[in-house]
């Protein structure tokens, strides 16, 4: 397994569609770690997530683009997703899981999964400017192989 | 995502397969909610999802929509076969508590 570090830019139009292309590509990327079968499915879980609500509520279903970083480095995934749609006025208000603006069906639960699924993330946003969600996993095997804070050898 | 129907008495069976989020979801919602519509005797919904690899909080929350709608006509929802990933899906968004899952489309239906 590689330490370099590696990485693959998307970007895409807003298209309900394309939230499957995403995270595919997405989880076929993160596979050069060694992630288990279920952290992949944690990974597809996140990056669906995250990109509907770039859809979904930063361009309101209507046209815009989206752009997905994935990154391996230091033994580490970091996916950002990242629009330029309306922005997300109250951040903290937005991670409660039922929190949520938009009508119809939608649960209010994507930043809920996001946080059960990957090891971190963060979400900077700017109302009218957009929005970028940071994504962090490292494999559960990786880490039981590096113990707490990895001493020195010396 | 593909969806096949059936109807039993005043029940709807849908076979779902593929994937269902939020591009999925309004296809499946129309395809129910378009069913209903057209029969006003029904009023309960089995959902079959073992062919289903993948579902997000949108299609958890397109889940809960038709809930909501067999519920106003006084009727039930019962979901069979749900894969590992499915399943954590539902785990994490707390519906287990609301949608009664099933092993068998009998099971089911019996519970109806």
């Amino acid at each position: 397994m590689t330490h370099a570090s590696d990485y693959v830019i998307m970007e895409f139009p807003s298209l309900p569609e394309n939230v499957g292309f995403a995270r595919s590509a997405a989880a076929v990327f993160a596979s050069r770690l060694d992630f288990t079968l279920d952290e992949l499915d944690d990974i597809r879980m996140a990056v669906s997530e995250a990109v509907t609500n770039a859809v979904v509520h930063a361009y309101e279903n209507g046209p815009g683009i989206v752009r997905i970083t994935a990154e391996v480095a230091g033994g580490q995934l970091v996916i950002t997703v990242e629009d330029r749609g309306k922005g997300i006025p109250d951040v903290e208000w937005a991670k409660q899981p039922a929190n949520t603006t938009a009508p119809d069906e939608h649960l209010g639960l994507g930043f809920h999964f996001i946080g059960v699924c990957m090891d971190g993330y963060d979400v900077e946003s700017r109302v009218g400017g957009g929005t970028r969600i940071r994504m962090v996993k490292r494999p559960a095997q990786a880490k039981r192989q590096e113990p707490a804070a990895s001493s020195s050898s010396q | 995502m593909g969806a096949s129907m059936k109807v039993l008495g005043e029940t709807l069976i849908v076979t779902l397969d593929g994937e269902l989020d939020v591009h999925s979801a309004s296809e499946f919602r129309a395809a129910v909610t378009g069913a209903f519509d057209e029969r006003p005797r029904l009023r309960n919904l089995v959902l079959l999802m073992h062919g289903v690899t993948f579902v997000d909080s949108s299609g958890i929350g397109a889940i809960l929509g038709r809930l909501k709608e067999v519920s106003a006509r006084g009727g039930r929802l019962a979901v069979v076969g749900l894969q590992t990933p499915v399943e954590r899906a539902f785990a994490m968004s707390g519906v287990l508590k609301r949608i009664s899952v099933h092993d068998s489309e009998g099971q089911a239906l019996a519970s109806l």
